[in-house]
């Protein structure tokens, strides 16, 4: 333990480790791009809800999903999810669930996208300030989005909305490798 | 009676004791599977009724159709969006993107629709 190491209670110095590790861990995801990275980087889980449904947590996905982490803002994310709501169906099929997090963590963030196009991911409307606090570590303060794969790691990161076939090649790749990783926890000792 | 001749007897009852049993046993097993079959199609052709919480996705007004991501329908669906059609138009009358709703689907399974809508909150702000 460094000289400090006197000052801090056992408490305080998890505290510490942990902030560290998150620096770490948002240092590293800066490294990413919208190339696949190798499974190293644990996505951090959350637990959200969609209006009254009960909380699911991005760890109920492990194994069977790809989860595309969109973090988004109005107006200037809305063509954006109105591309991602035309093609839903068709990632769906690809082993793919969006979860889309409003960055202003509105409540009414399923009204405020409007009748058209019908956005039928889920959108959270709850928990999405937590999301943003823990994922901000990862990317800028604007549209972003994040490739999570069936293991629970990190894989891609857009900062601007990318190519819509860019994520589906990614996904492809994504899909095409075999669930080799062990997966994702995040935990020290 | 020798000992051999009594345990050879023993072990002859014994064997036949169980083949019966598991013959008796296996067929009671095939008419309990026939009956669960059975009261399983019945269930799908008998009328229910749920009433669950949701969130309004989308209204498909051409089809009276309306999207609603909801909690579990106990015996019939997990939670999920699912669009389902609506008894009559009056019932989504008013009712906008986004708001929180209970609504009443009754029918036999798949064939069920909205009978009532009630709206909780608007746009998800709790009134």
């Amino acid at each position: 333990m460094p000289a400090f190491g006197g000052v801090l209670n056992e408490d305080q110095r998890w505290h510490l480790i942990n902030f560290v590790r998150a620096l770490g861990s948002g240092q590293a995801a800066r490294r990413l791009g919208p190339g696949l990275a190798a499974p190293e980087l644990v996505a951090p889980d959350f637990t959200f809800a969609v209006g009254p449904t009960p909380p699911r947590a991005l760890r109920d996905y492990r194994g069977s999903r790809i989860v595309a982490l969109v973090l988004y803002a109005l107006p200037a994310s809305r063509a954006r999810l109105a591309e991602l709501a035309q093609h839903y169906e068709g990632l769906v099929r690809r082993g793919v669930e969006i979860v889309a997090v409003p960055r202003d963590a509105a409540p009414d963030a399923i009204r405020r996208l409007g009748d058209e196009p019908r956005v039928l991911f889920p959108v959270v409307t709850d928990g999405a300030r937590e999301i943003i606090a823990a994922y901000d570590l990862f990317v800028p303060p604007s549209h972003a989005e994040l490739l999570i794969d069936r293991a629970g790691y990190l894989r891609a990161r857009w900062t601007t909305p990318p190519d819509f076939g860019e994520l589906l090649a990614a996904v492809d790749r994504l899909n095409a490798e075999p669930l080799t990783a062990p997966p994702a926890d995040e935990h020290a000792h | 009676m020798r000992p051999w001749k009594v345990v050879l007897l023993l072990n002859l009852a014994l064997a036949l004791g169980v083949g019966w049993g598991y013959l008796w046993w296996g067929r009671q097993a095939a008419r309990l599977q026939r009956e669960l079959v059975a009261a399983r199609s019945q269930a799908t052709n008998v009328e229910r009724e749920w009433t669950v919480n949701g969130v309004v996705r989308a209204i498909l007004a051409d089809l009276d159709v309306v999207v609603l991501t909801h909690e579990e329908i106990a015996g019939f669906m997990p939670p999920m969006t699912m669009g389902f059609r609506a008894a009559s138009p009056k019932i989504y009358e008013g009712v906008r993107i986004g708001d929180a709703v209970r609504f009443t689907l009754r029918g036999a399974p798949p064939n069920v629709k909205i009978v009532a809508l009630e709206t909780l909150s608007s746009g998800g702000l709790r009134q």
